[in-house]
């Protein structure tokens, strides 16, 4: 169920959501994007050139994730600002959890407003992302 | 070079500021199609629009994504090869639609150094991207930081 601005206040957490990338969807978010770096789809590069524990989830895909996450909480009301840190890399098949909470609540030029604390978080609890979005809700 | 002397180089400064040449670009409906089942997506309504090639229905910033090929990264001259996305931010202003024919401009924004961190002494090179639509609006611009750098990551 969408939220909608009257129910927001500062703290309003969102829903948490678990997705697991797996390989497979790695490739093909990679071929439909066209990005083939060999850290998302080598291990043997991932691993012993980059030192990565083994091939990664593109840090685009992960907006791609939350931008979806925030859709399905704010229906089709105007994501006008998502902002990622990736402050660690993800694996194939692993687990995230994704979760948000809402800092701030305004009107702006007429239209009513909030801001976003969004983050991704490990199987070991780790941030792996840590991000900011904005909503435009509809005009008053 | 030791690990306290600065990792940029005069030929990184003079690109700093520089522009690359615009792209043109479509949002095409069977990539984003791809991109869309790649990503799980389950908003029945979005899918059944895209699949019908409804131009008039707005689709999801993530589509952006489809045009990566395009949206090229102007090259740090010097930096190291190791590199990894360290941030992302889109600003939208504007709905996207199957179709839009948009056009790219790349530009070298800025570059940061840092010493420590999970990947040592790094640059943090700050690329950005704008897009405008065939009616002149701009719809987007995205930023990117690449962090590139010489040892091994830490893994964590």
């Amino acid at each position: 169920m969408a939220f909608d601005y009257d129910n927001l206040s500062e703290g309003t957490e969102l829903p948490i959501e678990l997705r697991t990338p797996t390989t497979e969807q790695v490739e093909s978010f990679c071929e439909a994007t066209g990005n083939q770096g060999p850290q998302f789809l080598d291990p043997a590069f991932a691993k012993e050139r980059m030192g990565l524990p083994g091939p990664i989830v593109p840090g685009n895909m992960k907006q791609g994730f939350l931008d979806q996450y925030l859709r399905r909480h704010f229906g089709r009301h105007l994501i006008t600002r998502l902002q990622l840190n990736h402050r660690r890399p993800d694996v194939h098949n692993a687990e995230m959890t994704i979760g948000g909470e809402i800092t701030r609540t305004y009107v702006a030029d007429g239209r009513r407003m909030a801001d976003l604390e969004i983050h991704i978080d490990n199987p070991q609890g780790d941030r792996s992302v840590r991000g900011a979005a904005t909503i435009a809700f509809d005009a008053q | 070079m030791t690990d306290d002397e600065s990792m940029i180089t005069p030929a990184m400064e003079a690109a700093i500021g520089s522009e690359g040449e615009p792209r043109e670009v479509t949002i095409d409906k069977e990539l984003v199609l791809r991109l869309m089942r790649a990503l799980d997506e389950d908003d029945e309504e979005l899918m059944a629009a895209v699949e019908a090639g409804d131009a008039s229905h707005p689709i999801p910033t993530y589509a952006l994504l489809t045009t990566s090929t395009s949206q090229r990264q102007l090259t740090v001259p010097d930096a190291p090869e190791r590199a990894l996305m360290a941030s992302d931010a889109w600003e939208v202003k504007a709905d996207i639609h199957l179709g839009d024919q948009m056009t790219i401009v790349p530009r070298l924004a800025e570059i940061q150094e840092r010493i420590g961190g999970r990947v040592g002494h790094s640059l943090f090179v700050h690329h950005e991207w704008v897009y405008t639509n065939q009616d002149d609006v701009e719809v987007a611009r995205v930023r990117r930081t690449v962090t590139h750098f010489r040892q091994r990551h830490s893994g964590e």
